[in-house]
């Protein structure tokens, strides 16, 4: 039994059931159900991957290591848990008449094309595929970004498409070139796009065609994952998507495209050097830490504030991956705290915006008072993407900011230090003022869905418990993926 | 097929796909940039075509048939249907004015040209010489969707930049495995009829297809 195949396919066929039966009334239980199946489906991979056997399927076209498990099930829990919130969340939006009712029925399956093709990112073997499934999760998050048949989201999916397009055609070039290099490699070992052959082979590649095929993957794959200065697609598409949307697209889609670079970055390394590798995801990140901290300060729309947030961790995680094998520990610990933070942000954030109709920070207030699971959701949500203890988030920054200045980079160290400082300042003067105070007239007493409130509740519980510890199968998944990788 | 008539057939197709991408440039009526679109599909379907013929690698022709299908006739036909739809009298649509234009796509087939020439001087093929051929086309195509911030313009663009970027990874590898240039135009498809939706939708709730106007997503 193919078991990557039926992890990847599986979520378009039930996709393609759910338009064939169409089923208007029972479509959330039907998005809910194939969700936590996904889960399965991804816990199942991880148990077989965890003790360092490696899945092969479709051929050799599909591969799985620990890496590519946790990569699919960390996006299996965020898109499972945004399932959940969904069904309640499109009831009520159509209700207000923000989305028009036959959206339902497209809904469901376009989210479901989208998590097969981020499942098809994650286990591809073949790089060419890999590019297909990335190019794909564009194309199928733009029509859901438009869902609300607002000028504003014509315009962000506009933008989307066109800049993620020309960002991800890079890549293409980077793919060809690199696969172009193993047409050239001496003694016939033959050529391929499997990533693990260019691993294995990595050393005999051409360095010069390895540099240019890695700087275009690099910015290809990077304004996918909203790097600076390739991220102005980010904030539009990310706020102004429908929310369980924006939590998918923040959450995971922007760790596939950091997964698919680091797939890249490992054979580039192993040609040209581990340093001149790093150095470049270093200089990304670093430049979008700092620019992302400045608009955070000036921003006066809630979720394009989570979206820049967004573009920060992000710099973080690159700036881990640049630090060697303890950065790059820290940097995929981080990807699964911000997956998880951001998630129950814009989860709560959508409640709020819900109330209040607008997503200007400035007219909310009193949301602790006015509901107090989604007021504590969104509390703990800004304490921890800021960085405080005991969320999940400031281990793992702190574990990248110990890399940045036991490996030697104190400067990068300071600067991060810096940029995460202002952050903090500008995100909780926006955060304070919207969750304390009173709540304006008619808001006094919100409530949210029971489905919403177990999904908010879950979340901080699993932020905090990463907060406390790395329990011990994460660790050794962590270190697995870091030696797979061969960082150092 | 002798080595040295492929490689005279692989260049004239290759320079004539640059000369096209320019020509585009060149004019700013956009039914003749969509003709000229069609002619370079049917280029590229020509290049896959001797390629195979010259390696005797089958599935090359395949290639060859789908892209004549699909960059040849499907897209262009459906780019017109667009327009039609959307209504817009042909030559309104270019924010870049020819001499202009012209300075910008030898300017970047410069830049092709200094980019490549690594790629080109390492390769073991003889047809090596094209490389700057096809960034270039890419190059322009992805400068219209930069500089051009008119949608159906963008569109064209982003069409030329796949040209550039099919005729690149064909005579760069001599033809990538099936699977994944099925895979390619797979994601073809399936942009060109997102776009096409997206187009339609503006032209019915702006009454324009205009991106400079569109300003209200900023900071």
């Amino acid at each position: 039994m193919d078991l990557l195949l039926i992890l990847a396919v599986f979520p378009a066929a039930w996709a393609l059931l759910m338009v064939m039966l169409a089923p208007t009334r029972d479509a959330d239980a039907f998005g809910t159900g194939g969700a936590l199946l996904t889960v399965a489906g991804s816990l199942l991979l991880m148990s077989r991957t965890l003790s360092g056997e490696i899945v092969t399927g479709w051929g050799t076209h599909l591969r799985a290591d620990v890496l590519s498990s946790a990569a699919l099930m960390l996006t299996s829990c965020v898109f499972c848990l945004a399932s959940l919130y969904a069904g309640p969340y499109l009831t009520a939006s159509s209700g207000h008449g923000q989305l028009p009712a036959g959206w339902r029925v497209l809904y469901w399956p376009l989210v479901y094309l989208f998590y097969s093709a981020m499942a098809f990112t994650c286990l591809a073997d073949n790089l060419g595929i890999l590019w297909v499934s990335l190019e794909l999760t564009t194309l199928v998050t733009v029509p859901l970004i438009c869902l609300n048949r607002e000028s504003r989201g014509l315009e962000a999916a506009w933008k989307y498409f066109v800049l993620c397009s020309v960002g991800i055609a890079f890549a293409l070039i980077g793919t060809i070139a690199l696969y172009a290099s193993t047409l050239r490699l001496s003694g016939g070992a033959g050529s391929s796009l499997s990533w693990a052959f260019m691993l294995e082979h990595g050393a005999g590649l051409d360095p010069m065609f390895v540099r240019l095929a890695f700087l275009f993957a690099f910015v290809g794959y990077g304004c996918k994952m909203g790097l600076v200065p390739m991220h102005c697609w980010l904030p539009d598409a990310h706020s102004e998507a429908p929310t369980p949307v924006s939590a998918m697209l923040s959450g995971v889609l922007l760790n596939c495209a950091g997964y698919a670079l680091l797939r890249i970055a490992a054979v580039a390394a192993r040609a040209m050097g581990h340093g001149s590798v790093q150095s470049v995801f270093l200089a990304f990140g670093l430049a979008s830490v700092i620019l992302a901290s400045f608009f955070i300060v000036v921003q006066s729309d809630l979720k394009r504030l989570l979206a820049y947030s967004s573009i920060e961790h992000m710099g973080i995680v690159a700036i881990g991956i640049g630090l060697g094998a303890d950065g790059l520990y820290g940097a995929l610990l981080h990807a699964l705290n911000h997956a998880m933070t951001k998630a129950l942000l814009f989860l709560s954030a959508g409640q709020v915006v819900h109330w209040h109709g607008t997503k200007q920070i400035l007219r909310i207030q009193g949301v602790l008072r006015s509901s107090r699971v989604t007021g504590l959701a969104l509390g703990a949500g800004s304490l921890a993407i800021v960085g405080l203890p005991p969320f999940g988030p400031f281990l793992s920054e702190f574990l990248i900011l110990r890399a940045a200045f036991l490996s030697g980079h104190t400067l990068a160290g300071i600067l991060l230090v810096g940029a995460l400082g202002l952050t903090f300042a500008g995100f909780l003067a926006h955060a304070v003022p919207m969750l304390l105070g009173n709540p304006s007239r008619g808001h006094e007493d919100e409530r949210e869905t029971a489905n919403a409130r177990t999904v908010l509740m879950l979340l901080v519980t699993i932020i905090l418990a990463l907060g406390l510890t790395v329990p011990a199968g994460l660790d050794r998944a962590l270190k697995a993926c870091v030696s797979a990788l061969d960082w150092s | 097929m002798d080595t040295h008539t492929f490689s005279r057939l692989v260049e004239l197709t290759s320079y004539s796909v640059l000369l096209v991408a320019v020509a585009v440039v060149a004019q700013r009526n956009l039914a003749t940039s969509i003709r000229l679109l069609r002619l370079e599909g049917f280029l590229l379907a020509m290049v896959s075509a001797v390629i195979g013929l010259y390696t005797g690698e089958s599935h090359l022709f395949w290639v060859a048939a789908i892209t004549f299908v699909i960059k040849g006739l499907a897209i262009p036909s459906f780019f017109f249907h667009v327009m039609h739809r959307i209504g817009l009298p042909h030559d309104a649509e270019r924010s870049l004015t020819v001499p202009l234009g012209l300075m910008l796509a030898s300017g970047l087939t410069l830049v092709a040209y200094h980019v490549g020439r690594p790629l080109a001087l390492a390769s073991p093929w003889i047809t090596r010489d094209v490389l700057a051929s096809s960034l270039g086309t890419a190059f322009i195509g992805l400068s219209l969707m930069i500089v051009c911030r008119k949608a159906l313009t963008q569109m064209l663009g982003f069409l030329l930049m796949e040209d550039g970027i099919f005729l690149f990874g064909i005579t760069e590898t001599y033809g990538m495995p099936l699977l994944v240039e099925l895979g390619i135009f797979f994601d073809l498809i399936v942009a060109a009829g997102v776009t096409g939706i997206l187009l339609l939708r503006m032209g019915g709730d702006f009454g324009h297809v205009d991106v400079d106007r569109l300003s209200d997503l900023r900071g």
